[in-house]
């Protein structure tokens, strides 16, 4: 029973960790640094025929071990190099495709609301390239109150082929205010609240996503009327 | 009779032909493999100790939470957690008046989030023969001071030394300004509340 738990844990293990792939340079040579980015120097080059392992990746850069020692490797070098099985490496530059078919996007947004600075963290789901939701969680420290909201919204993105995609949506959640001061009369409480979205999203580059947006919230009060707040937000994304 | 001989002929026609087709089909089709196949380390996971000195309150310890995500070699996101207490102030140690603040008060807490940018990325020589991998970084970013009762929006600026003990464990020093507004003395003022840590942070 014991082998059988083990066995299972290293098939399980297997499949979590990518194994290091055994490959050989077909191009003339490659250059491997000593740490994984341009500042760092060429210490060791590979040249046509060699051997070198690839054992994981970060940011743009391959970590390789050659000669019993671990070097970084430029990610467009990739093109350099074959698996043992003759297999080359498809290296793109261009991961729109990847936007595109994104299914995950995780981001953080500073901005304005109403008159108060604000900083929200979302997370979204991209149901298909046109429909997403999102929960956000927002929070705003003004001088009279701070205000917590938490949002469930829905966005269109009509254009969701453009590199400058715009999109709108609404959205609906709730609305935590607390009074700073004693002078101003704001109750404590939880209020409704409901909101359109207009805004832009623009694809940098890899997995980055930058997003610019204006929010018209309705909060609904216990009084008479009903008050409209307005949010500006600029901010970032990285999708999955 | 002729039916059936067309037949064979049709038969050995299709088979030749098949044949021919196998013969001059170039097989150009080379595999290829994705560089997904390899294991992402882009997240680092970091814990970091130090002083933080509070506009007003004295110099206290801090300890810190950190988690970032590089976006390429260039840029990074952190998210960050901080905790200090605050001392006394001088009014408070010198009029022997009540003090201003009670104790959960003095509690200090931020958390936000900033951009990282690795300005100056390489080797850092210990000896002769010895290097190790560094870089200094500078970050701006926001998030929020939850200190004596109320919560503020905070700016962080600041920079970031790392040396890089393995290719997955980092040593870092950090010097960092937490800007923020208090009103504990009835006027609002803006403070600039530096901090300087050591910490450690590992690859995953």
């Amino acid at each position: 029973m014991r082998y059988y738990l083990v066995l299972a844990l290293a098939l399980l293990s297997c499949s979590l960790f990518a194994a290091p792939v055994a490959v050989k340079v077909t191009g003339d040579f490659v250059n491997l640094h000593s740490g994984a980015g341009r500042g760092y120097p060429i210490v060791q080059v590979a040249i046509k025929g060699e051997a070198l392992v690839l054992l994981k990746r970060r940011t743009d850069w391959v970590q390789v071990e050659f000669k019993q020692q671990h070097y970084w490797l430029a990610r467009q070098d990739l093109n350099q190099l074959e698996t043992t099985d003759k297999q080359q490496f498809a290296v793109s530059d261009e991961r729109f495709a990847a936007f595109e078919s994104r299914s995950w996007e995780m981001g953080l947004l500073f901005g304005d609301f109403n008159g108060s600075s604000l900083y929200q963290l979302s997370l979204s789901y991209v149901v298909n390239p046109y429909i997403q939701t999102e929960l956000a969680v927002g929070q705003a420290n003004g001088d009279q109150a701070d205000n917590l909201s938490a949002e469930l919204s829905m966005y269109l993105s009509p254009m969701p082929h453009w590199r400058i995609s715009p999109y709108f949506g609404i959205g609906g959640g709730v609305l935590r205010t607390t009074a700073r001061t004693v002078l101003v009369q704001t109750p404590d409480g939880n209020n409704s609240l409901a909101s359109a979205e207009f805004g832009l999203r623009y694809y940098i580059s890899r997995n980055f996503i930058a997003r610019a947006g204006y929010r018209r919230s309705v909060i609904v009060t216990e009084r008479n009327d009903n008050e409209e707040i307005d949010t500006w937000k600029l901010g970032f994304s990285v999708f999955f | 009779m002729e039916a059936w001989i067309q037949r064979v002929f049709l038969i050995l026609a299709l088979a030749a032909g098949t044949a021919w087709a196998q013969q001059v089909e170039p097989d150009i089709s080379r595999d290829v493999i994705s560089e997904d196949i390899l294991d992402s380390e882009n997240w680092l996971f970091g814990v970091k100790a130090g002083v933080l000195s509070i506009e007003d309150f004295g110099s206290s310890a801090l300890a810190a939470v950190q988690l970032s995500y590089h976006i390429n070699e260039d840029f990074y996101l952190m998210a960050e957690y901080a905790m200090a207490k605050a001392g006394r102030t001088s009014f408070e140690d010198l009029s022997g008046a009540a003090p201003l603040l009670t104790d959960s008060q003095r509690e200090w807490r931020y958390y936000g989030g900033h951009v990282g940018y690795m300005l100056l990325p390489g080797e850092a020589f210990l000896t002769q023969d010895f290097a190790m991998n560094s870089g200094l970084a500078l970050f701006a970013g926001a998030g929020n001071v939850d200190f004596a009762g109320d919560k503020v929006f905070a700016l962080q600026l600041g920079s970031q030394f790392r040396l890089y003990a393995t290719d997955w464990l980092a040593l870092e020093l950090t010097f960092s300004d937490y800007i923020f507004d208090t009103t504990i003395l009835a006027r609002t003022k803006s403070t600039h509340n530096l901090s300087f840590a050591l910490g450690m942070a590992v690859y995953f």
